[in-house]
């Protein structure tokens, strides 16, 4: 099958390939994490893209994109230097990085105001979070300008 | 040809490239995928980000390759494959000049007679951390009936009680880096000399050259294109730079018809400047220096005790020289030179056209240059006639007489008249930065500083005005956050054909003397600097001067 022979497996939207799924081999190895069970596909569009895409973002250091340095959150910058001592830091880094965040997604409309409703962030926010050991749980949910809810939980390690 | 990833620079690319790149690739990819995510999420960080990086440092990669290929047309300063540039330069028959190190000798001292095994290799550190390292091992005997291999050193006596032999040595930095004065100390490193005392530079270490840059070989291929003939200045180049002959000349300056330098053809009392031509050779980095024995006869005795001495320089000890730096007697003591004067010797030679020379002046720094130097001593025992061998060490621009011959031979040389090969007029350069740094900053690399000054200078051909701001900027670069330059002040000394010395201070422009009338002028003079002639100094509490 070539490329021109590919039919998007959601007309009229554009899927992202899913890659936070337990039976993707995903290359940041140092970080466990999967958003979505065995049985979802490997594509995705709508909350399940918008949470891949939040996650992404929360997964990136401040000037960790060489070429793309508006990316990148307070949140992992402190997990990867050992900022991170109590569930506290860990909320006061998401609240930074949270703001950054909607900011982007917030550009990302301004940019293709033809972006879905259920693509859109328009919130994210803090369930909760545990920390053990070198691993740091976060309960996070992502609400779309549609208004649908999306919540997950991201265990995070780093060694 | 294939470019392995990890030899590619994917942190240096020029973000506003990469981010275009992005740009198109993601219209590319959604014009063949409607239904793909490309501008953010798994697509856009994972394929189209890379693929942009990627592709942005190959196409650089690709740029490089291309100006290497075709030298010339790249636009200057263009990053270079030095490897694909030595192919092209090769097409041409021109290899890449090797950095070389400055060959010399070093007196060492020593406090008691003894044999002295000097190892192969040995390490000799100046007060600036220059390396200098003897060439073989070295033993120095205590009688001549123990010295029977080219190794071995006679122990010398000297005045003062104490013994010293001279070993050979090259410097460690090649080229102008690895240069140093006759007579600085040295002393050993890494090793130990029994019973030392002190060891100094018997010669000047000279005459290494730095491996050739990028741009210095693609000015070589430059010149290489031009026919090979004595008829325009660029074929005049072409000719002298040829594969086999001279290619390692660094700069070459023509003066011929209607040129204000030509001089030559003026005092034959026709003031026209047809017929003739002079061309100004650079050679390398920085005039080459060697040791000469020579013949000094007592000429006068004077009343007063004093007896005047001649040496005689004959045209072929040091084609093109420059000057004389110091003369020694048998016993190694240094002599007060008295008297100079350049003179000419264009007596005919076998198989050349010998130019049309009226005077010392027209003929200074060729090959067809002669010296008479007198220097004075006690008149106790002397009478007139009396001879004694002194030794010269005289600095030269290597290879003016080969040179000379190969423009003065029958089949090439110019049939409307003649050419005057001489060694480019010096200008001798003394740099002064002072550099302001806060407390507590630390200055180092005073030697990489020195040596790309020095760079600077040697490196510029007839360049006619260099900029003191230039010095700055590459001081700077070397500065930490806190210092900076605060002034550049260029002392140029310029040794002129007629023998006569100007000197000059400078802070701005830094230009060559305009004195056509004494072929003095940016179209005939060349910046010498040595490393050992720039001082570093910095001002401010607790900062001591670097060198």
């Amino acid at each position: 099958m070539s490329v021109l022979d590919w039919q998007p497996p959601f007309p009229g939207r554009k899927a992202d390939l899913l890659a936070f799924h337990t039976n993707t081999p995903f290359i940041l190895s140092e970080v466990k994490q999967s958003l979505f069970n065995d049985t979802t596909g490997f594509a995705c569009v709508g909350p399940q893209k918008l949470a891949q895409q939040v996650t992404l973002r929360l997964f990136t250091k401040l000037d960790g994109k060489k070429y793309e340095t508006s990316e990148g959150c307070q949140l992992v910058t402190e997990i990867v230097s050992m900022s991170i001592h109590t569930v506290a830091d860990a909320r006061r880094a998401f609240e930074q990085s949270r703001i950054d965040i909607m900011d982007r997604f917030a550009d990302d409309v301004d940019t293709d105001p033809s972006i879905p409703a259920d693509e859109q962030l328009y919130d994210l926010q803090w369930i909760s979070g545990s920390l053990q050991g070198d691993s740091l749980n976060l309960s996070l949910r992502v609400i779309t300008q549609a208004g649908n809810s999306f919540q997950f939980t991201m265990p995070v390690t780093v060694s | 040809m294939s470019f392995e990833i990890s030899s590619l620079d994917l942190e240096n690319l020029n973000a506003d490239e990469v981010e275009a790149r992005m740009l198109r690739l993601e219209s590319i990819a959604e014009g063949l995928n409607t239904g793909i995510e490309l501008r953010t999420g798994v697509v856009h960080d994972f394929v189209i980000r890379l693929q942009s990086i990627l592709g942005q440092a190959l196409n650089d990669r690709l740029d490089t390759v291309g100006s290497s290929l075709n030298p010339l047309a790249a636009p200057i300063g263009a990053p270079m494959e030095s490897d694909v540039l030595d192919a092209t330069a090769a097409f041409y028959g021109i290899d890449r000049v090797a950095a070389t190190s400055n060959l010399g000798q070093i007196t060492i001292v020593v406090s008691e007679r003894r044999t002295i095994i000097i190892p192969n290799n040995a390490a000799f550190k100046a007060s600036d951390g220059r390396v200098f390292r003897s060439i073989s091992s070295f033993a120095a005997r205590t009688s001549e009936a123990e010295v029977r291999v080219a190794s071995d050193r006679l122990l010398m006596a000297r005045p003062d009680g104490k013994y010293e032999f001279t070993i050979s040595a090259q410097s460690v930095d090649a080229g102008a880096g690895g240069t140093l004065s006759a007579s600085s100390a040295l002393s050993p490193s890494e090793f130990s000399v029994p019973s030392f005392d002190s060891a100094f530079a018997a010669t000047a270490f000279s005459g290494g050259l730095s491996e050739e840059t990028d741009e210095e070989l693609t000015e070589r291929i430059r010149r290489a294109i031009p026919a090979k003939s004595l008829s325009s200045r660029a074929s005049v180049a072409a000719y002298i730079t040829e594969p086999g002959a001279f290619p390692d000349t660094l700069a070459i300056s023509t003066i011929g018809f209607g040129d204000s330098e030509m001089q030559r053809t003026k005092r034959t009392g026709l003031n026209v400047s047809g017929g003739a031509v002079d061309t100004y050779v650079r050679y390398n980095a920085l005039p080459s220096t060697l040791a000469a024995s020579l013949e000094a006869q007592v000429v006068s005795i004077p009343a007063g005790g004093k007896a005047v001495w001649q040496v005689v320089i004959g045209r072929d000890v040091a084609p093109g020289f420059y000057r004389v730096i110091g003369v020694k007697d048998s016993s190694g003591e240094s002599l007060a030179i008295s008297s100079f004067e350049r003179g000419v010797d264009n007596s005919p030679i076998d198989g050349e056209q010998v130019p049309s020379i009226q005077s010392a002046t027209d003929g200074a720094f060729s090959r067809y240059q002669t010296g008479t130097l007198q220097f004075e001593s006690n008149s106790t025992g002397l009478s007139l006639g009396d001879v004694q061998n002194v030794s010269l060490e005289i600095e030269y621009t290597p290879n003016i007489s080969a040179i000379q011959s190969k423009v003065g031979n029958r089949d090439y040389r110019f049939v409307g008249g003649d050419t005057l090969v001489r060694a480019a007029v010096p200008v001798y350069v003394s740099v002064m930065v002072t550099v302001h740094a806060k407390p507590g900053i630390t200055l180092s690399n005073s030697a990489d500083v020195k040596s790309a000054i020095a760079n600077y200078f040697n490196t510029s051909g007839f360049p006619g005005t260099l900029h003191t701001s230039r010095v700055a900027g590459l001081v700077n670069g070397y500065l930490p956050i806190g210092a900076d330059v605060a002034s550049v002040e260029v002392v140029l000394e310029t040794i002129k054909p007629d023998g006569s010395v100007d000197r000059r201070r400078q802070t701005g422009e830094i230009d060559a003397l305009n004195d056509p009338a004494n072929s003095t002028t940016a179209r005939t003079c060349v910046f010498y600097c040595n490393p050992g002639s720039i001082v570093l100094s910095a001002y401010q509490e607790n900062i001591p001067t670097t060198a």
